[in-house]
């Protein structure tokens, strides 16, 4: 009886053995004890049962790469911990495969380049957009460095506002001139006012914001990025003794800025490693800022690319502070010297190209600040997608080998009208003996239907004929072609995107 | 998905299909893996999705899609922990690796204290789940924690539906009898 017992308890019976089984219940004293004591053994496994975790997303990733790469996956024998290897070799070839279909099809295909050609000379036709339109005036942003008492000596404090809207903002970091860019500031950080050890490597500080709610509420907020335990919050590093006359930039996704609560100090006694000092779980009960979790479908699982994002909309003010670290014995830095207060508030709006034709649900166009560039001057760039379909995109970063960047490797730029393409697009070249280490997972944030999502580029960044875009003066044509493939995509979507699509250029002009 | 039209979506593109069941099966089958293998579970699962992908031609039908996957990443993993001679099966996760833990959204829901009484209830469960055979393991495993029916365990480890309402008998039994004992020696032990 007791085979039948545990399966009339586990609803495996039909209704008449099941009946059977109720019957015998009814009357034997002792079954029903032993049914009980299945019962509880049940209801144990049940709540013992381990939090229901998902395939991590990157390993998703990997596998669908693979799957998808190569015969290999097919034959080869696996080889433990042989993965990332392996990856590369098939990014390695697929890069070669696609640089010669590109450079073939462009030798092979004069007419098509002309074509092409006479497309980018007819400049923006589509689509003029209105300066009032509320997209164009997506994003303010501020950088101020102001002196505040002793407490802040040590402190630059860049102040941001963000207009909210209900998507996890993804924002390059480009302060813009008159008046002291980031990167300048950076500067009289590292070579005047830090006096970083010849023998150090890293840059010393800690970022940490506050966020500042329509409504006057101070909210604490965790500077985390990149999520990941592998690497630092922020590694700013370079070559050590090679810092001479160190000029850098740093890139912040406020994305990576989450919300949390100061633990009580119950807490950290009892349980001191469920999250240190910061109660995780207490997130999503904060009013202001709810997570995404985005479900492709209803039969799809979450995804487990969670990010908190503001449910109110007006402007938050996001305080980011960046700290340096104590001085140890064998360092020693001067403080910050007189206050020096510059805002430099700067709308993107009204210099925008046209939207290109819709491609797989995808649309771009390029926007650039509307004040001239001045030669030598960062100034930024920005490329704007609108999700136009009806399913979530994400977007792949293959430049995994050494410095991972957050740079799409797809994007293949035109600088010209003749269509000569960029020399280079990424971080800052090794040559310069300076490096900043970035996680690549942010472009990794679902891309929903109907919004859009903008990146902003510094012109640093982007180089041609060796020469960042900012250190070649008079006018310019810039153009982009936005090449993409698909790193995962919903069980239900067949479509399989993948496209190539020219954004319409936009002039303008780097003054002497 | 119906077996027939993953049958013509193997027919057509045996890719397609293996990207279909990573995208479908992918979180069951991790899970499995972090059990079985726990650190290991990446080289895990890339293991039984490859496995999968070269049955592809072999399948009929006539067991339902989920239970051919799972008798393959059952025999697959069981296998790769044999291989790696590790003595713990079926690992619970660790809770205190940040990158389980973030990805474990219920955990959001729980107070730490219930999270504390959880884990002492897992670690009682587990710990007596791994004294019981692997049969039994398994059985107990794949019906409470994959929520399996009989048929879909029988199908999944290719043994007839009996032997499974045996095995789930037998080791609801054995697991009750280790989970008093652990609780007398606690109260002894006081």
């Amino acid at each position: 009886m007791g085979v039948e017992l545990q399966a009339y308890l586990d609803g495996e019976l039909s209704p008449e053995e099941a009946g059977a089984v109720e019957a015998r219940l009814a009357t034997d004293d002792s079954l029903r004890r032993k049914l009980q004591v299945l019962k509880a053994v049940k209801e144990a496994l049940e709540e013992a049962a381990p939090e229901d975790s998902v395939l991590p997303a990157e390993v998703e990733a990997r596998l669908v790469q693979q799957i998808t790469g190569a015969a290999a996956f097919d034959e080869a024998p696996v080889r433990p911990r042989s993965i990332s290897l392996w990856i590369k070799a098939s990014l390695a070839a697929a890069a070669v495969l696609l640089f010669l279909v590109i450079f073939f099809n462009r030798e092979k295909n004069p007419q098509g380049e002309r074509e092409h050609e006479a497309k980018m000379q007819q400049g923006p036709q589509e689509e003029p957009i209105r300066k009032d339109e509320a997209e164009n005036a997506f994003l303010r942003l501020c950088v101020i460095k102001e002196k505040k008492a002793a407490v802040l000596l040590h402190d630059v404090i860049i102040t941001l506002e963000v207009e909210a809207r209900k998507e996890p903002i993804l924002l390059y970091l480009v302060p813009n001139k008159p008046g002291v860019s980031l990167e300048d500031l950076a500067e009289e950080m590292v070579t005047k006012d830090i006096l970083v050890p010849p023998k150090a490597g890293f840059l010393p500080c800690t970022l940490s914001a506050r966020i500042f709610t329509p409504g006057g509420e101070t909210l604490e907020a965790r500077v985390d990025y990149p999520p990941s335990k592998t690497l630092a919050p922020l590694s700013l590093s370079w070559p050590k003794g090679s810092l001479k006359a160190p000029r850098f930039s740093w890139t912040l996704p406020l994305s990576c800025i989450h919300v949390f609560r100061k633990a009580p100090r119950t807490y950290w006694d009892v349980a001191p490693k469920m999250g240190g000092g910061w109660i995780a779980d207490q997130v999503k009960a904060y009013e202001h800022f709810q997570p995404i979790v985005t479900r492709a479908n209803e039969k799809s699982r979450p995804d487990h690319w969670e990010r908190f994002a503001p449910v109110e909309t007006g402007t938050y003010r996001m305080e980011i502070v960046l700290r340096t670290l104590p001085a140890r014995k064998e360092y020693a830095w001067p403080v910050f010297e007189e206050p020096l207060q510059v805002g430099i508030p700067f709308e993107v709006s009204g210099h925008v190209g046209a939207w290109s034709k819709e491609v797989k649900g995808l649309r771009f166009r390029l926007a650039m600040p509307e004040s001239r560039c001045r030669k030598g001057e960062v100034f930024p760039i920005l490329l704007q997608i609108r999700n136009t379909g009806s399913l979530m995109k994400r977007y792949n970063i293959t430049r995994l080998a050494g410095n991972p960047s957050m740079v799409p490797y797809q994007f293949d730029f035109i600088l010209d009208e003749k269509g000569r393409p960029a020399d280079f697009i990424g971080s800052r070249p090794a040559e310069k003996g300076f490096s900043f280490t970035l996680h690549g997972t942010d472009l990794f944030v679902p891309h929903l239907p109907g919004v859009l999502r903008t990146i902003v580029v510094p012109s640093r960044w982007w180089f041609r004929d060796g020469k960042p875009l900012d250190e070649i003066s008079g006018p310019a044509r810039l153009g982009c072609r936005f090449q993409f493939q698909p790193t995962s995509w919903p069980a239900e979507d067949r479509t399989y995107w993948m496209g190539k699509v020219d954004v319409p250029p936009i002039d303008y002009r780097v003054e002497e | 998905m119906q077996n027939d039209a993953f049958l013509d979506l193997v027919r057509k593109n045996r890719r397609d299909a293996t990207e279909w069941l990573v995208s479908e099966m992918g979180d069951r089958i991790w899970r499995l893996a972090c059990r079985c293998l726990g650190q290991e579970a990446e080289d895990g699962v890339q293991e039984v999705f490859r496995e999968i992908h070269r049955s592809l031609p072999r399948f009929r039908g006539d067991a339902s899609v989920l239970t051919w996957c799972y008798r393959i990443a059952m025999n697959t993993l069981l296998d790769q922990q044999k291989k790696q001679k590790r003595n713990a099966h079926f690992r619970p996760l660790d809770e205190s690796d940040p990158d389980i833990k973030a990805e474990t959204v219920s955990g959001f829901q729980d107070t730490p204290f219930t999270r504390l009484r959880k884990k002492e209830l897992r670690a009682r469960v587990q710990g007596a789940l791994e004294q019981l055979e692997e049969i039994h393991r398994t059985v107990l495993t794949l019906r409470s924690f994959e929520n399996l029916s009989y048929r879909e365990i029988a199908e999944a480890l290719g043994v007839p539906p009996g032997t499974v309402k045996s095995r789930m008998a037998a080791a609801s039994a054995r697991l009750a009898e280790k989970l008093q004992s652990t609780m007398k020696e606690d109260e002894d032990g006081r």
